[in-house]
């Protein structure tokens, strides 16, 4: 918890504009990237942030303000992509898997790279995706990815491991990995 | 350095910790190749983690978002106000019918009026009837009976006697010289030869008599439907 979170929130509760507007960009950048990742889907992903942040203001007044700001905000984003998911698995619907990697031609070995990354993450159960995402791509620490989601710091650990684990096979398997003897320590 | 070990290295660099390769490792990387490659992978990912282009957001969207949100805090303030207006409204409703219906509605007078139980007059306390737990105590109700039937004939009596005084002192005044006396009256053998005088007198008389009987017969069968609806007692089955 912060004095500044504490502060900004109580400007917001008494419906200052600015306040309002301070709050969302100071995490938009984070439900939005975590909304992206495990959405695959640009305008879905722009949908749930609206609906985050929306919910976020709706429930200010119950957030605990001995606990830090930014876990539960990403505790809130965790769900309701989770919802969206469970929602759009029910629906028939045209994924646009290409948007992104059509939108950056591939110029090198590092852009494949990324996009081979993002095509493991996209093969990873929700929970796992949240975890890498909020750890490698965000930078969270493990404290807080375990109150974002609800769960003890060990089982976070043991969600990136397997999640790496995952991450890097697929990787092998797609023969992103050269075994040369030069790359080694 | 065994596998574990050296996975357990692994994930610390993936960590983000910055760790110096024992020479031990580096002989268990020359010897492993599953550890080898689980190493370069490592390598390879951090590499890739580095260039992962992050998920820009869209432009003006912090400015949008804050319109919505302003927007939705108005429109939810409005439902509050309009729900609590309508709550108002019918609580308003119901307390005027409450009260219409006291006012206009026609309170039966055969209802006797309830208690006030905020009423805390102690003086006038009904007085409690106790229970009879002994069958001896109890009036009896045969003597109650015959108590009511001994009442109703002497009333039917002192009618009857009233009547026939009544009579009496007519006929008297009206032969007080002709008629010796009603005393003296000769032992009736067949009805009465009365002159026209005294047979206007009869007829008063007996008008009388009629006017009585109806009140001995309502009270006669009064009485009967009051036997009829006691219930009958054990000893007189």
């Amino acid at each position: 918890m912060s004095a500044e979170d504490v502060l900004l929130v109580g400007c917001c509760l008494r419906g200052e504009t600015q306040a309002i507007q301070n709050l969302i960009e100071r995490f938009q950048s984070h439900v939005f990237g975590l909304c992206f990742r495990l959405l695959r889907h640009r305008q879905d992903a722009e949908d749930v942030t609206q609906e985050v942040f929306l919910r976020v203001f709706r429930s200010l007044k119950r957030w605990d303000r001995t606990r830090p700001l930014k876990p539960w905000i990403m505790g809130i984003t965790v769900n309701r992509c989770r919802t969206w998911l469970s929602q759009r698995a029910r629906r028939p619907e045209l994924m646009d898997y290409l948007q992104e990697t059509a939108a950056s031609p591939k110029v090198d070995d590092a852009a494949e790279l990324a996009d081979e990354i993002q095509l493991a993450v996209r093969d990873l159960r929700v929970e796992y995706q949240s975890v890498f995402v909020m750890y490698h791509e965000q930078g969270h620490a493990y404290e807080d990815i375990a109150a974002a989601l609800g769960r003890p710091v060990g089982t976070i650990k043991t969600w990136l491991y397997r999640a790496r684990l995952e991450v890097l096979d697929r990787l092998r398997r797609r023969g992103m990995i050269s075994e040369v003897a030069d790359e080694l320590p | 350095m065994n596998c574990l070990e050296c996975q357990e290295v692994f994930q610390r660099r993936l960590d983000g910790e910055t760790i110096d390769l024992a020479p031990d490792l580096h002989e268990h990387l020359a010897q492993c190749p599953s550890c080898r490659v689980l190493y370069l992978s490592g390598k390879t990912l951090l590499r890739g983690l580095k260039v992962l282009p992050p998920p820009t957001v869209p432009l003006d969207f912090s400015k949008r978002m804050t319109g919505l949100v302003l927007a939705d805090r108005r429109s939810r303030r409005r439902r509050v106000r309009l729900r609590l207006v309508i709550t108002a409204a019918l609580a308003a409703c119901v307390l005027v019918m409450a009260l219409a219906g006291d006012f206009l509605l026609p309170v039966p007078r055969s209802v006797p009026s309830r208690p006030n139980p905020l009423a805390n007059d102690s003086k006038k306390e009904t007085p409690e009837i106790a229970p009879i737990n002994d069958p001896e105590e109890s009036p009896h109700l045969a003597q109650s009976v015959a108590n009511a039937r001994d009442a109703l004939v002497s009333i039917s009596e002192r009618w009857a006697d009233n009547a026939r005084e009544q009579t009496r002192i007519l006929v008297s005044a009206a032969n007080a010289i002709e008629v010796p006396g009603i005393d003296n009256l000769p032992e009736r053998t067949g009805p009465f030869e009365l002159e026209p005088a005294a047979q206007a007198l009869q007829q008063t008389g007996q008008g009388v008599a009629e006017s009585l009987q109806p009140v001995t017969k309502s009270a006669r069968r009064a009485f009967a439907y009051f036997v009829r609806e006691l219930p009958v007692l054990e000893g007189y089955r």
